[in-house]
């Protein structure tokens, strides 16, 4: 407190001479007139005399000039705040009370926020999409169809432009690239797709037979652009290279269940050779190659038993097997439960 | 003067004449507000909107802290300058590297000063913030014009 | 927010699809705006950055209650005169340089960011991605500044020529710079003479520069700095020459372009078409008279033809202005032609400015009327789009108007100018404020002289006042067109614009006004007549407000005449409400008119004798005793005729039998009669006498009797 006082102490004082000498003069001028000199500590004659308000003649609004028939286009070109001298509508804005008027559009700043469309009135869409048809192609006539587009280009590079309000047009998520390709348009065989959907991993959707390829590692659009370019190629060609360890595959390496090559076979068809009084041994081959037909039923068995194992157990493929055993047992149907 | 801290003991009528002024001010209704000091902040997008418009304020928008001071900045720089003119908030909108800047001021100067200040203004922010800048002001004749209400 | 495009489905085909991907940039593709086979898309159709822009730009008309987009839309700030509209104009750019100035000043605080705490970090100041170099302060230089070659390139690419001065002078003159930057440097001096010119980004300041007509005087500066580098140059190139002579031809230092041009030749340096265009346009200096002038232009553009140099536009355009400023004459204007025939002949076509000297020479003020600019503008009409090349281009719009306006009087050239200046992107031909004002001026004048009454209305609505603010001089033009077709509202209007435009205090329009009103008055609508009658009563009002202001000021006001207040009042006192305002106004004319603070009398009588009559029969007798006296006063034969007929009106009595009334003596009459008619009385007998009426003091005033 006390630094305060010291700090501000004689300003004060300063000032107050100052008002005195100029009253003071201000006193001497009035001498002439024969009246006592009056001490006009706040100088309120001076301040109100000098207060002269100017009135400035406002012109009227130009909308009051405004033709009816004009192109509202050339009067609000762009966007533009809004601004009642130039907009020739009664508008009116603002939150009041039941019964009262809302605010007129003269000073109100609250319009003045709302963003406006008025520099695009369907009129002035329609002549502008006119005026810059002519920087337009032709779409190809044969991509009519999502299906011709699809069959003409496979692959769909995905990236995504960020219009923002800042300084700079730079926006990180920018670089981000995805590529799609359907599996069914890549060139693979048997051996190619089954590595390759062993490359490419869970960015295989089944459900859509798409390859989801996305990159953001690198700074730049272009440079993920080329990366996503090189994994496809590096994949594809991967899949159709055939190394000698891949000779050692075994059934468990399998990626699906074959009925063919598994014990569920081997056994059907020593049953049936059984059951018709053929007992032989047969090779690992002759199993494999076993003509299914002939065992009546076995051709819905051996797909009861696949559907088992790759679509996993369920009631729909229990039940399944059950009839498919059922039939080629030559059991009675089972009765529904009640 | 313990009692003016301890207000429950005393009756009710009491009450009321110790604090004269708040009861005073309310039925003289000689305090302007705007619409905008009007509304509370919990009415914005129910009955006032924003008072700046960018893309920074939305989800994942980039550049918000610099977007928020650089508003600040505005804000005080055209109530400097526009010194006691500035009846209204500083609206600010930005379009892509465009910011308009919105407000409504009173004719108390010449419309030679007003431009004066509009070039000064538009071309001072435009090379602070490295944006042009565009002011968008409207002018009503006093403060009065823009009062919604009394309390 | 984000708008999320799937940019493009690439267009690779199934066979290759890795390897096309990867060379899609450098992928060529054909032209043409459809698909080849149907299925691969079709080429791009090229544009420039801004051709969508410019197409989307090209929709927007011209919004005739709009100022122009430099100024604020908005009631307060939109300039409605020419004098406003210039200085809300600099007033922003004044605004705008200060605060470059400030940029420029405080260089480091728009350069580096100091973060919180202060001290602490400071990083550059990059809030622009893609840097924008319009924002970045501009270097000063002074004593101290150390520089580099690099700045003395960077102010000489900029066109900084005092810096550039500076930085030359810093680098230790001529010995500390290379020869590549002496002569950059010594082709920016030569081409602006060492004078600083206007900045590119002071677009107002341009616009809005005092159209001084360049005078044709040698303003080069000898021995300037530009001379000096030239001499320090060693060996001194063909660049360095051709430099040179065109820096003193383009500065009128004639003979010693002509001259440093023949050593060179001696020298064997070749010249460029460039020098000897700068040549030609100034060889008139050299020789006078006529003919020795022309053979001199002959004997250089045979001495090109020597040097296997070959002409261009821009010789045609030395040539036609070297012969227009040799004054006129048949032997000139036919030599033009033939300058113009031959270089036709090389298949060279005259520019804008080219064509400005002919015009020049062939329509003189005073001479015989050519009609060459038929020809002209058929040649203009059928170019795609004119170019400008020369600084001069700007004057054609201009001159052309004006032969149309002041030398063929011709509307339809006039509107074929006119609108070959609206044609796509001409109107930046139209030079700077001073030239397109003179251009409306000619245009408005023709319009209005020699337009039907309907275009003359359009292209007014047209073009005032946002576009163009007239003069007086047009003013007055447009008031006797408006006053021909009786346009009687249109007239009104004119005074409030009048006022508004800062004309108003100009007596002559105002009278002239006035005038027109009362010549098309009788036959308007009631709604219109009522406007005029208000017209005409703001201006008796404006009158006094200028005259109160002007009593503070002590400058002499011009005071509207004796006759325009009879307009006032002929126009006022047409109401048959005794009570209507009209005839407040009325009485006060009249008594300025008596207090004598008008000029001259009014030259139609008649009108005060019938107002006086139609108010004694309203019932408004103070005013008729005033008109009466004031009529008497002045002396005209008039008044005894309408004394006795306004009495007649008053009393409600046959002539006669007023005339035998007149005849009693002043104390009968003054306790038989109204104050009002007794004044009358005294007036008749002023008039018919020339003194005051027998046996009276004539005491009693008009005024007091207002009153009644």
């Amino acid at each position: 407190m006390s630094l305060f006082i010291k700090h501000y102490r004689p300003g004060s004082i300063f000032k107050k001479q100052i008002l005195w000498r100029l009253n003071s003069s201000v006193a001497e001028n009035h001498e002439s007139e024969e009246e006592f000199r009056v001490l006009d500590i706040l100088k309120k004659r001076d301040k109100q005399q000098k207060r002269v308000a100017r009135r400035i003649d406002v012109p009227a609004d130009r909308a009051e000039k405004m033709s009816t028939d004009q192109n509202w286009g050339n009067v609000w070109p762009g966007p533009r705040s809004f601004h009642p001298s130039t907009v020739p509508l009664p508008i009116r804005q603002g939150y009041v009370p039941k019964g009262q008027v809302p605010p007129g559009k003269k000073a109100n700043a609250e319009l003045m926020k709302i963003p406006n469309f008025l520099h695009l009135t369907p009129p002035v869409v329609k002549t502008q999409c006119e005026a810059i048809k002519k920087f337009c192609t032709e779409w190809p006539k044969l991509l009519n169809s999502d299906e011709a587009i699809e069959k003409h280009y496979p692959v769909e590079v995905i990236t995504s432009d960020y219009c923002h309000a800042s300084p700079t047009i730079r926006n990180p998520l920018a670089r981000v690239v995805t590529l799609r390709v359907k599996l069914s348009t890549l060139n693979l065989d048997k051996h190619a797709k089954d590595k390759f959907l062993r490359l490419v991993g869970d960015h295989y959707d089944e459900k859509t037979d798409l390859i989801t390829l996305t990159a953001d590692r690198c700074p730049m659009r272009r440079q993920n652009l080329d990366y996503v370019n090189y994994l496809l190629t590096a994949t594809y060609h991967e899949a159709w290279t055939v190394e000698d360890w891949e000779k050692e595959k075994m059934e468990a390496d399998m990626e699906y269940y074959d009925w063919n090559n598994n014990q569920s076979k081997k056994n059907l068809v020593n049953w049936y050779h059984h059951c018709s009084n053929k007992d032989k041994a047969l090779s690992e081959d002759e199993y494999k190659s076993f003509d299914i037909s002939v065992i009546d039923h076995g051709e819905e068995y051996k797909l009861a038993v696949s559907s088992l194992f790759n679509d996993g157990e369920s009631e729909k493929t229990i039940n399944n097997y059950d009839t498919a055993v059922r039939k080629l047992l030559g059991l009675p149907e089972r009765k529904a439960i009640e | 003067m313990l009692l003016y801290w301890l207000p429950n003991f005393i009756p009710q009528q009491h009450y009321a004449e110790l604090s004269p002024e708040n009861t005073e001010s309310q039925k003289k209704r000689d305090k302007p507000l705007t619409y905008e000091m009007a509304n509370p902040p919990h009415y914005i997008a129910h009955r006032k909107t924003w008072n700046s418009w960018n893309t920074s304020n939305l989800k994942d928008g980039i550049r918000r802290s610099e977007t928020a001071l650089e508003d600040e900045f505005i804000r005080r720089f055209m109530n400097g300058t526009w010194h006691g003119l500035v009846c209204s908030e500083i609206i600010i909108k930005r379009q892509f590297n465009h910011i308009r800047v919105a407000a409504i001021i009173r004719r108390a100067v010449s419309p030679t000063k007003m431009y004066f200040l509009l070039g000064y203004s538009e071309e001072l922010m435009a090379n602070w913030l490295q944006c042009p800048v565009t002011l968008e002001l409207q002018t009503v004749d006093s403060f009065k014009d823009v009062v919604f209400k009394y309390i | 927010m984000y708008s999320t495009i799937p940019i493009q489905r690439q267009w690779a085909r199934l066979a290759h699809v890795c390897r096309a991907l990867s060379s899609l940039e450098g992928h060529k593709l054909p032209v043409g705006g459809k698909s080849i086979d149907g299925i691969s898309p079709p080429l791009r159709i090229s544009r420039s950055p801004t051709d969508i822009l410019q197409a989307l730009a090209a929709t927007v008309g011209v919004d005739p209650t709009a100022p122009h987009y430099k100024y604020h839309d908005d009631p307060f700030l939109i300039p409605q005169s020419n004098y406003r509209k210039r200085a809300y104009a600099l007033s922003a750019e004044a605004g705008r340089k200060a605060a470059t100035w400030i940029r420029d000043e405080q260089a480091h605080l728009f350069t580096t960011r100091e973060w919180d705490p202060p001290m602490k970090m400071k990083t550059p100041y990059f809030n622009a991605d893609p840097h924008i170099d319009a924002f970045t302060p501009r270097p000063i230089y002074n004593d101290e500044s150390k520089v580099t070659e690099e700045d003395l390139l960077y102010t000489i690419n900029n066109a900084l020529i005092e810096d550039a001065i500076k930085v030359y002078q810093l680098l230790g003159a001529s010995e500390g710079v290379n020869d590549e930057l002496k002569m950059s440097l010594l082709q920016l001096l030569c081409f602006y003479n060492e004078k600083e010119p206007i900045g590119a980004e002071w677009l107002e300041e341009r616009w809005f520069a005092a159209a001084t007509r360049e005078r044709q005087a040698a303003t080069w500066k000898l021995g300037g700095l530009a001379d000096k580098i030239f001499a320090s140059m060693d060996p001194k190139t063909p660049e360095a020459y051709c430099t040179l002579i065109q820096g003193m031809a383009k500065y009128y230092q004639a003979e010693r372009a002509h001259a440093f041009a023949q050593e060179a030749i001696e020298k064997g340096v070749p010249l460029s078409t460039g020098v000897y265009n700068s040549l030609l346009s100034c060889v008139g200096f050299l020789k006078e008279g006529t003919a020795l002038r022309i053979d001199a232009l002959k004997g250089l553009l045979a001495e090109m033809n020597e040097q296997g140099i070959s002409p261009n536009a821009d010789t045609l355009t030395a040539c036609l202005r070297s012969i227009s400023a040799w004054g006129g004459g048949q032997i000139l204007q036919t030599f033009a032609l033939q300058v113009l025939a031959e270089f036709k002949a090389l298949n060279i076509q005259p520019s804008l400015s080219a064509y400005y000297y002919i015009l020049c020479l062939f329509c003189k003020e005073r001479g015989q009327r050519i009609d060459i600019l038929t020809s002209i503008l058929t040649d203009l009409e059928n170019r795609e789009c004119l170019e400008p090349s020369d600084a001069m281009d700007t004057h054609f719009f201009i001159t052309a108007i004006g032969v149309c306006s002041d030398h063929l009087q011709d509307i339809n050239l006039a509107e074929r100018v006119h609108a070959l200046l609206m044609k796509g992107d001409n109107y930046k031909l139209v030079g700077d404020a001073y030239k397109e004002s003179i251009y409306y001026r000619h245009l408005v004048t023709v319009t209005c002289r020699h337009a039907p009454f309907e275009t003359t209305a359009q292209l007014l609505d047209m073009l005032i006042p946002n576009i163009y603010v007239p003069e007086p001089s047009v003013m007055e033009e447009i008031i006797k067109t408006l006053e021909v077709a009786g346009a009687g509202d249109r007239l009104a209007e004119v005074w409030s614009q009048l006022v508004v435009f800062g004309l108003a205090k100009r007596i002559k329009i105002v009278e002239q006004l006035l005038n027109a009103l009362c010549q098309c008055y009788s036959y308007q609508e009631d709604e219109i007549k009522e406007k005029i009658r208000n017209a005409a009563a703001d201006m008796l009002k404006f009158g006094q407000l200028i005259q109160e202001q002007n009593e503070n000021r002590r400058t002499p006001t011009q005071q509207l005449s004796a006759t325009a207040l009879a307009n006032i009042i002929d126009l006022c006192a047409d109401v048959n409400d005794k009570d209507d305002p009209s005839w407040e106004v009325v009485g006060e004319a009249l008594g300025r008119l008596r207090s004598e603070q008008a000029v001259g009398v009014p030259d139609k009588p008649e009108i005060l004798a019938s107002v006086a009559k139609k108010a004694a029969n309203i019932g408004k007798p103070g005013i008729a005793a005033t008109a009466l006296t004031y009529l008497a006063e002045c002396g005209f034969e008039e008044a005894t005729k309408a004394c006795v007929e306004t009495l007649g009106v008053m009393l409600n009595r046959p002539v006669e039998e007023v005339q035998t009334l007149l005849q009693e003596p002043r104390s009968a009459l003054e306790a038989s009669l109204h104050p009002s008619a007794l004044v009358i009385a005294e007036a008749f007998h002023l008039a018919k006498t020339g003194g005051p009426m027998d046996s009276s003091s004539s005491e009693s005033d008009s005024d007091s009797s207002d009153s009644d």
